[in-house]
């Protein structure tokens, strides 16, 4: 479990650095995307896990995002937890392959950046249309995020048989043990 | 009579490690709620530092040195040129020098005579950007001066090219500045538009539209005739922006045949795609 939640910040941390790469456009007039690799690992992550460690994970992850990257308090905390309980709901209904992880990971990217869009304009702070949103900011995101679910999914292959290799290693030592003591 | 056995010990809802979380998730939960609805106190202040110096120099600073590097080696092949270029304006820039010392003596000189006060003096305070909104959506970015620094609310904010927002939070170390393209904004700068040498007109700067890229502006007087290419400054008027300070160019002038006054879309000067250092402007 320990090993999961670093993946996910330091994929958090990779976005830091992406971000700095390429800065979001203020001005909002041009096409840009906004980089969201920790949340597609969040996504990828939380499927494989049990629902109160992907809850934990979700609001941890929802606070490292509210006081690292946005200044904000508690909205990327619900924002996490609404889509960890989306992907719970789909998990029984989506497999692991590569095409469902990416399919997957849009329609979550889609549902965060909607509900992030929702509150702006809810609370006043943006009056962008809604076709220019979708122009100017979804579009690239979704592209740019599809090829980071690509690396992500490779990365949490390489995961997944790390942990498994790591438990069998220490079943395999249990094992060893228990026939020395039997001795 | 069946025997009655204890039941064994259920499993425990959460286990140790998932319980250490939990117990992470509640302190970070409170220290959020005391840093935000008390906010405005030392701690708050503090926590906000702590989190963006932290960000700051692990993720930003080494990215953009490793950045800068690069662009440096690429840039070896232009310097020569470069520099030719930077000694001869170094060279016309003394010239300069003079001539505005002179013009500022006399407009001292005036100004004393005619017993009035200029707003267009000021300090300069150099600043270095050093944390945005990722998601972009909130247009206040955080530079790396604070009170320390003589920092204080409402100062005005450019960059080499113009005027990029205003002074919105101070802390100690940092700042937090709202550029000119929030939608949501508190306070309106006065601009003017140079109409020839010795006559000008001023309005008022109203809304940025994210779709054209424009701001949008009101002139007060309907009678003036603007034209497109004219340069658009800061008017001083009100105290807190010093009057000179470029904001752009005119685009479009529409007449308002029911209102009076005419609306105007500025090309703002500034890109606000990328910057990284600024000067806060403190007015003397």
């Amino acid at each position: 479990m320990v090993v999961q939640y670093i993946f996910v910040f330091a994929c958090f941390l990779i976005d830091g650095i992406i971000e700095t790469c390429f800065p979001v456009n203020f001005a909002m007039n041009s096409v840009y995307f906004v980089s969201c690799f920790g949340v597609c690992a969040l996504i990828l992550t939380i499927r494989k896990m049990d629902f109160i460690d992907a809850l934990i994970l979700s609001i941890l992850s929802g606070m490292f995002y509210d006081f690292f990257f946005t200044n904000s308090f508690l909205v990327y905390i619900f924002i996490f937890v609404l889509l960890c309980f989306i992907v719970k709901a789909w998990q029984k209904h989506v497999g692991e392959s590569l095409l469902e992880s990416i399919i997957l990971a849009i329609c979550s990217l889609f549902t965060m950046q909607l509900i992030t869009y929702a509150l702006m304009w809810f609370s006043g702070d943006t009056r962008v249309s809604f076709n220019s949103w979708i122009y100017n900011r979804m579009f690239l995101t979704l592209v740019v995020n599809v090829g980071f679910v690509f690396i992500l999914h490779f990365l949490t292959n390489l995961r997944d048989d790390y942990i498994r290799m790591r438990d069998l290693k220490i079943r395999k030592d249990e094992k060893l043990s228990t026939r020395l003591l039997r001795r | 009579m069946p025997k009655i056995t204890k039941r064994p010990n259920e499993t425990a809802r959460f286990n140790r490690s998932q319980k250490i979380l939990i117990f992470i998730c509640i302190i970070l939960l409170i220290f959020g709620f005391s840093t935000r609805i008390m906010g405005g106190n030392a701690a708050s202040e503090s926590g906000y530092d702590l989190f963006t110096m932290l960000r700051y120099s692990l993720i930003e600073k080494p990215t953009r040195t490793i950045l800068n590097f690069s662009k440096d080696i690429s840039n070896l092949w232009n310097v020569q040129s470069e520099n030719d270029e930077l000694r001869q304006e170094i060279a016309s820039q003394k010239m300069y020098k003079s001539e505005l010392d002179d013009t500022k003596r006399r407009l001292a000189e005036l100004e004393a005579l005619q017993g009035i006060t200029s707003n267009d003096q000021y300090d300069s305070i150099g600043a270095t950007v050093i944390a945005r909104d990722v998601q972009g959506w909130s247009n206040v970015m955080t530079i790396n001066v604070g009170s320390n620094d003589g920092i204080t609310k409402d100062m005005s904010v450019i960059s080499s090219k113009g005027l990029l927002g205003r002074v919105v939070e101070v802390h100690d170390k940092t700042s937090k500045v709202q550029l000119l393209t929030a939608e949501k904004t508190d306070s309106q700068v006065s601009i003017k538009i140079e109409l020839s040498s010795d006559k000008s007109t001023t309005g008022s700067l109203e809304t940025y539209d994210k779709t054209t890229g424009m701001f949008t502006a009101n002139i007060f007087d309907s009678t003036v005739e603007i034209k497109k290419g004219m340069k658009v400054v800061t008017s001083g008027i009100g105290g807190a922006t010093p009057s000179g300070i470029l904001i752009g160019e005119v685009q479009d002038v529409e007449k308002l045949y029911n209102a009076e006054g005419v609306k105007i879309q500025i090309k703002p000067a500034v890109d606000f795609n990328d910057f990284t250092y600024v000067s806060v402007l403190k007015v003397k």
